[in-house]
């Protein structure tokens, strides 16, 4: 049973160590840019309510102590969060990938889904396996962001306008 | 029991995890191609794993051989890449 409570932590970790990396890239790049900064700031802010539910997450699995008030809290959280990621990815629809954000609505939203469920009504040893799986949510976040990040950089900008001229 | 040598390996595998992570990060945004450096970053995932779960005991269970596994197929990707040359533009 120990490695699969370390299997929770270690998949927490990873969860906020890449959404900080995440949000400090957001963050710098809206700082950095003069123009085309639509879209950066709500993304962070969903990647920060991630954080937060991760952070309440993998405390209630290292002290062993799942309070019923804080998991429902973190499961509308982390589903404010996928609101949040994808009424920006319309607002920016232009410059996105579309097929990781249809990768990130499909597998994000039902994984999310199910999470929450498990956390909050279901008590069984399979939560491992959702708890995982948002491994795979974390990694196409990841993906869509940079590309995200690439499409609206000022070089791409500086090219569309040549290619217009 | 953890002792202080534990905390210093687990440590020490985060940092480099999360320096990898940024490298990665900033080659990815400035090259433009996220699947060549894909696994750079699967491997700071790989090192963070590592890292919470040397506190569990795993070096002497049989899910370190999944993690060894993992770093072949990441090792045999990269390799496979410089293989390839150009950034797998070939």
């Amino acid at each position: 049973m120990e490695i699969i409570e370390g299997l929770a932590v270690s998949n927490y970790l990873v969860q906020s160590i890449v959404l900080l990396m995440l949000v400090s890239v957001l963050v710098i790049e809206c700082l950095r840019r003069k123009s085309n900064r639509k879209g950066l700031l709500p993304y962070a802010a969903g990647f920060l309510l991630l954080i937060i539910a991760s952070f309440s997450d993998s405390y209630q699995t290292f002290v062993l102590v799942k309070t019923p008030a804080i998991m429902k809290i973190t499961a509308a959280i982390v589903i404010l969060a996928q609101v949040i990621f994808i009424w920006n990815s319309i607002r920016v629809w232009k410059f996105i990938n579309k097929k990781l954000f249809f990768a990130d609505v499909i597998i994000g939203t039902s994984i999310l889904t199910l999470r929450a469920v498990f956390k909050l009504f279901i008590e069984s040893g399979y939560e491992i396996v959702i708890i995982l799986l948002f491994v795979a949510v974390i990694v196409v976040h990841y993906f869509f962001i940079v590309t995200f990040l690439v499409n609206t950089s000022e070089k791409k900008e500086l090219k569309r306008g040549n290619s217009k001229a | 029991m953890i002792s202080a040598g534990d905390v210093v390996f687990a440590a020490s595998m985060l940092i480099t995890a999360i320096i990898l992570f940024w490298i990665t990060l900033n080659h990815m945004l400035r090259s433009g191609k996220a699947a060549d450096f894909s696994p750079f970053f699967f491997a700071g995932i790989l090192l963070c794993f590592s890292s919470a779960l040397s506190f569990y005991g795993v070096f002497d269970q049989k899910a370190w051989f999944v993690l060894e596994l993992a770093w072949a197929i990441i090792f045999l990707a990269v390799l496979i890449r410089l293989r390839r040359g150009n950034h797998g533009n070939n």
